[in-house]
């Protein structure tokens, strides 16, 4: 052995960047090891408790924010789940947080859905925001989130006019991924995002009428609902960029298609499954390389001209009608793609 | 072919120099992954040999290795992900040694990539165990450890780990 602590040698700010990866019970067990481990734990400034329910009592976390506090170390990112009795502390740690120009803040509050604090709406530096459990009402002193890159809700509520002020406020942002959220009636995006580059819509609500995105830089959308079906989208302006479309439960009729696809050149991966109001479907693209229909149960024509097109998945779910109304219900396929390497027909009994 | 000979001009090599004194060229664009050397190539102080005084051999081509990787354009993500998988599947002492490399070489990717790695054996282990898998030397008395350890009780209940794996 040669006794050398080759930890012992590596600058703080490595050390640092090691427990980063730890959840804060592993970091904070490091404390014991050594004197330079303790003060790299102590000074810790990404705190990540877990994606469990953090269980501990209030003063745990307390004691955590006052040390960095008394060091005058910021937090630059925290991520914790907490149980709901927690939730009349949360409003002094987000003021502790935002006060500290925290970077990066997950925040999740398990079972009930809660007002939002108004403090977080003051976080100037925030670049990633992920909120779960939470209930987003206009703040009285407006919404400062003038660095925001990314926002996720899970199971959280918004109405129009809350997103409407986000979009006017959040200029830079570049991802908005909302799941199983609530309280939208209209999800618009008026071109007022001139970087966002993904949309995520996961289990869009059955109060969702409609979809209007006007975004001239989206790469990424992603639009499902829970409840067949979802009845308008607009896509405008994302016309050469736009590369990767996925929609399920989404009212997606021939004429729509039609009219929408010529204006998306770019489109590399194009996923349609359970829209039951597709009957047949003409693609003419020599972008197109992944290409999927499945569960759309009204399906009887697939026409592709498509090159490029690399993979090709669909399915057959309604074989019970073909075998009693005879083999003219299977949908056609005419294929027109030269370097299609992968071919999925999947035929459900 | 035109195309060939174009590339041929552009690709311009750069040596690095370890600790031991050996060396090791490079094609400049694999090498401005790393920041350190991006900076010396654009002040104009790459023409010679760009010495790694902190950098010995063995960390080197290790590290030259993840660069050339992470460069290829024929690798894909899968390729890649898997690459970096088996790269950290080395002792504890050579990864520490990329690690230090990767920060005054200013590789942000490797850095995460092996901080990743130390931090995933410290994982639900004992302090027991970690000070052995890591070979720390605790400079505490035994009351100041008891006293560390009654700031954040905590942190040390539940099952843990105890092997040495």
């Amino acid at each position: 052995m040669d006794g050398l602590d080759q930890f012992s040698k590596l600058p703080m700010p490595i050390l640092q960047h090691i427990l980063s990866f730890l959840i804060v019970k592993d970091a904070a067990k490091t404390s014991v090891l050594s004197k330079t481990w303790n003060s790299a734990w102590s000074s810790l400034s990404c705190l990540n408790f877990g994606d469990i329910v953090f269980m501990e009592s209030k003063n745990v976390l307390d004691q955590i924010l006052a040390n960095r506090q008394k060091q005058n170390i910021s937090i630059q990112r925290f991520k914790a789940k907490l149980p709901d009795n927690r939730l009349k502390y949360v409003d002094n740690w987000i003021k502790i947080l935002v006060a500290g120009n925290i970077k990066e803040l997950h925040l999740e509050v398990f079972t009930s859905t809660n007002k939002l604090p108004e403090a977080i709406f003051a976080a100037k530096a925030l670049n990633m925001l992920c909120l779960g459990g939470f209930k987003l009402e206009l703040p009285s002193d407006g919404i400062k989130f003038s660095s925001l890159r990314e926002l996720h809700l899970i199971k959280s509520f918004l109405d129009d006019q809350v997103l409407d002020a986000l979009c006017a406020s959040c200029s830079h942002l570049e991802v908005l991924s909302f799941r199983e959220f609530g309280g939208l009636v209209c999800f618009q995006i008026a071109g007022t995002l001139p970087k966002l580059r993904i949309v995520n819509l996961v289990n869009c609500p059955e109060l969702l009428q409609r979809v209007d995105i006007t975004a001239p830089d989206l790469k990424y959308l992603h639009i499902s609902s829970i409840i067949e079906e979802l009845n308008v989208i607009k896509i405008t302006a994302c016309k050469s960029s736009l590369k990767n479309l996925n929609l399920s439960s989404v009212a997606v009729t021939d004429q729509w298609l039609e009219n929408l696809l010529p204006n998306l050149p770019n489109l590399e991966l194009f996923y349609l499954s359970s829209c039951s109001s597709l009957k047949s479907l003409k693609i003419s693209s020599d972008r197109l390389k992944y290409f999927k229909v499945v569960r759309c149960n009204n399906l009887i024509a697939v026409d592709l001209d498509t090159p490029n097109l690399l993979v090709f998945s669909s399915d057959f779910r309604y074989c019970r009608k073909v075998f009693q109304g005879g083999i003219d219900l299977l949908p056609t396929f005419k294929l027109k793609a030269s370097h299609l390497s992968e071919v999925n027909l999947k035929f459900i009994l | 072919m035109a195309e060939a000979a174009s590339s041929t001009i552009e690709k311009n090599n750069l040596t690095l120099k370890s600790s031991y004194g050996d060396e090791f060229v490079l094609e400049e664009s694999i090498a401005i992954q790393s920041v350190t050397i991006k900076n010396m190539v654009e002040d104009g102080c790459s023409s010679s040999v760009i010495p790694l005084s902190k950098v010995d051999t063995g960390t080197l081509i290790k590290v030259i290795e993840y660069m050339k990787m992470h460069s290829s354009t024929s690798s894909n993500e899968e390729e890649i992900q898997n690459f970096d998988k088996e790269f950290v599947r080395i002792s504890i002492k050579t990864i520490l040694n990329i690690l230090e490399a990767a920060n005054f070489l200013d590789i942000r990717s490797l850095l995460d990539l092996c901080a990743e790695a130390v931090a995933n054996r410290i994982k639900n282990k004992t302090p027991e165990v970690v000070r052995k898998i890591f070979n720390i030397t605790s400079d505490f008395t035994p009351e100041e450890e008891a006293e560390i350890r009654n700031e954040t009780p905590w942190a040390f209940e539940g099952d843990l780990d105890h092997s040495l794996d």
